[in-house]
């Protein structure tokens, strides 16, 4: 039977981010936490793949105890089971903290189709899932938007910037999947309240043979802070304005 | 009076909130104005609620229902959303808990077992015919009359200001024994006959507003119901539709409130970015006052419809809650949406804009559902006593 499992991060939802105009720092106070947009269409994949094969799927997530409550949503959506990796260490995780212990969480669980978002939407780095296949040894097909699994292959078209491409390879494999790929169900009350009957495994770090100071290792300084976009400032003007507007207008993707 | 606080939304709650939340305006919010012009209600678009599972409300499982799954908070939730998003559809959510109940709860079994699937999957509508041009609130005083002949009773009379008119089944109210007040109403399951049947016919009424509810009028000259469409039993109909009516009104209100809420999102990204005299008009106190203002009354309406519901999933009395919101609900959203087209200055005047469509739509419910005169009858006999009956 296909096991598949799927990765996700449980994130700030960047709708109710404000931001401090004078230090251009994000103010992160009372702000809603949500599983990242790409993830969800992750999941989604993940069980459409599960029904039409025939398996099981898996939602993991690592980090810290405040994201226990996005397993009830993953769980929601139609994952069979969860595996919540929690240790301090992994909040705020990097790409390649989180990479490391998701890899050893999926070498633990054996999984045949591994799926990842194509990224994450708060830091969109793209990393996790080939980083992920890297350390497995895993071939990697990434911003997918067509999947299909049959025997013990899958099939992909990624839908690259000059055209479509279709790959196929044999499983185990990891796959990071596009926005597109799917149109998300929306869970109702009574997937939300059978989620919470469905099994969550939760597993520290010397469970997964990691230890705390290796992740510390990983970590480096940063900080945010939020981007100024200046207003364009183009005039139009003679007879050909509304036409030279529309066009820019066009051309930016505004309309 | 005493006054609860131990009531919150749960994780449970807060997730579907966020769910429903996404839903509505991704499937609802879109076309709203173009379908709200229409007599025409779009099916395409209530079926996507019973693909949701909101048409299943508290109905079983084994025909698709949501059995306990969604309490009366959830619902509250869903209806708010919806509200907000297409206001007539949310009308087909209220019939979930009045005229679903009655069939789940009363019909015979031959009727449960053929129409609430067809119902939970958004196949059909129902309509729920009380009242009539001679008594909305006097419900007692109606005069369709329900005569017993062998195995089947005569119906003759109008009903009128019934939704979903033409909705292919109604739960019709009818007297049984027209000498018993509200004692001699019965309530019976009626299938429509198609128009060609002389013993029945209808008409839509040309409202103002909720066009796609098709609110209207029906009128039966000896028409035959068969004996066993007797909801229940003769006389009970009264008591029947009184049970609902506690859990309909604060979702009447949150309906109104979810609509009211649009539109002040609509002031407020308005107000930001529409400047006169070199400043946005949210920096004039004549525009922010009054929008700070509406956000404090539906805040506050808000807080005690979902106290209402809360109370009504714990079978804590709650009929005073549930009329001192009806009354203020619609009041309230009606003056809020007034006001928010106001803000839009002449923009607002378009029928272009949702605003003047969303203020019609919720003026309906300050009369449908229980007058606000009703209801603040009802609120004062709970805090005045019996000295406050009407007359």
């Amino acid at each position: 039977m296909l096991k598949i499992a799927v990765c996700f991060k449980y994130v700030l939802d960047e709708v109710d981010i404000k931001v401090d105009v004078a230090t251009r720092t994000l103010k992160k106070e009372r702000v809603a936490m949500k599983i990242s947009d790409y993830d969800r269409n992750a999941i989604e994949e993940g069980v459409l793949r599960a029904c039409e094969a025939g398996g099981t799927v898996t939602a993991i997530s690592a980090g810290s105890e405040t994201i226990r409550k996005g397993f009830k949503d993953a769980l929601s959506r139609g994952a069979d089971n969860g595996v919540f990796i929690c240790d301090d260490t992994l909040a705020d995780a990097s790409a390649a903290e989180s990479a490391r212990v998701l890899a050893k969480a999926i070498e633990k669980g054996a999984y045949d189709l591994i799926i990842f978002g194509e990224g994450s939407s708060d830091m969109f780095c793209q990393q996790v899932g080939p980083r992920v296949a890297e350390l497995l040894g895993y071939p990697v097909i990434s911003y997918v938007n067509k999947l299909s699994v049959k025997d013990e292959y899958i099939k992909a078209e990624r839908k690259l910037e000059d055209g479509i491409e279709i790959v196929s390879c044999k499983l185990p494999a990891v796959v990071t999947v596009s926005s597109d790929i799917n149109t998300l169900r929306i869970p109702g009350m009574k997937q939300i309240l059978a989620a919470k009957k469905k099994p969550l495994e939760e597993l520290c770090l010397s469970d997964i043979d990691i230890s705390r100071e290796e992740i510390l290792s990983y970590k480096t300084d940063s900080k945010e802070i939020a981007t100024v976009m200046d207003r364009k400032k183009i005039l139009y003007s003679g007879s050909d304005a509304v036409t030279n507007l529309v066009n820019c207008l066009m051309s930016q993707g505004v309309i | 009076m005493e006054f609860d606080l131990d009531f919150m939304l749960d994780d449970d709650h807060k997730l579907f909130h966020r769910n429903v939340r996404e839903f509505c305006q991704t499937e609802l919010a879109p076309g709203y104005l173009e379908r709200a012009k229409k007599h025409e209600f779009d099916m395409e678009t209530y079926k996507k609620l019973a693909d949701f599972g909101l048409l299943g409300f508290m109905l079983p499982e084994e025909y698709g229902g949501q059995g306990d799954a969604m309490d009366f908070v959830a619902m509250g939730l869903a209806v708010e959303e919806v509200g907000r998003a297409d206001f007539s559809i949310g009308y087909a959510l209220l019939t979930c808990v009045n005229a679903l109940q009655i069939v789940n709860n009363y019909a015979p079994d031959h009727i449960r077992e053929s129409f609430l699937p067809q119902y939970i999957n958004g196949d059909v509508l129902i309509g729920m015919a009380l009242t009539e041009a001679s008594g909305g609130t006097d419900l007692a005083g109606m005069t369709t009359t329900a005569i017993k002949d062998g195995d089947y009773y005569i119906l003759n009379g109008e009903k009128s200001s019934n939704s979903f008119v033409d909705a292919p089944y109604h739960i019709i109210y009818a007297k049984t024994d027209p000498d018993a007040g509200y004692r001699g109403i019965s309530a019976f399951w009626v299938p429509m006959p198609d128009e060609s049947d002389p013993t029945v016919s209808r008409s839509v009424f040309s409202d103002i507003g909720c066009k796609p509810i098709k609110r209207g009028a029906i009128s039966f000259k000896n028409h035959r119901v068969p004996a066993e469409n007797l909801i229940h039993k003769e006389g009970a109909a009264f008591k029947m539709g009184v049970k609902g009516e506690d859990s309909a009104r604060p979702l009447c209100a949150l309906q109104c409130l979810g609509c009211a809420q649009a539109a002040l999102d609509d002031a407020i990204a308005y107000s930001k970015q529409r400047t006169t005299f070199g400043n946005p008009i949210a920096s004039y106190q004549g525009i922010s006052y009054p929008i700070a203002e509406a956000a404090t009354h539906i805040a506050a309406c808000r807080m005690l419809c979902y106290q209402a519901l809360w109370k009504a999933d714990r079978n804590i009395p709650y009929t005073m809650e549930a009329a001192m919101v009806k009354w203020w609900g619609p009041s309230l959203a009606f003056n809020t949406i007034k006001q928010c087209l106001l803000t839009h200055g002449h923009f607002g005047y378009s029928d272009e804009y949702s605003l003047a469509q969303r203020m019609v739509d919720v003026m309906g419910l300050e009369i449908g559902g229980g007058t606000e005169h009703l209801n603040k009858l009802l609120v004062a006999q709970h805090i005045i006593g019996k000295e406050a009956r009407g007359r």
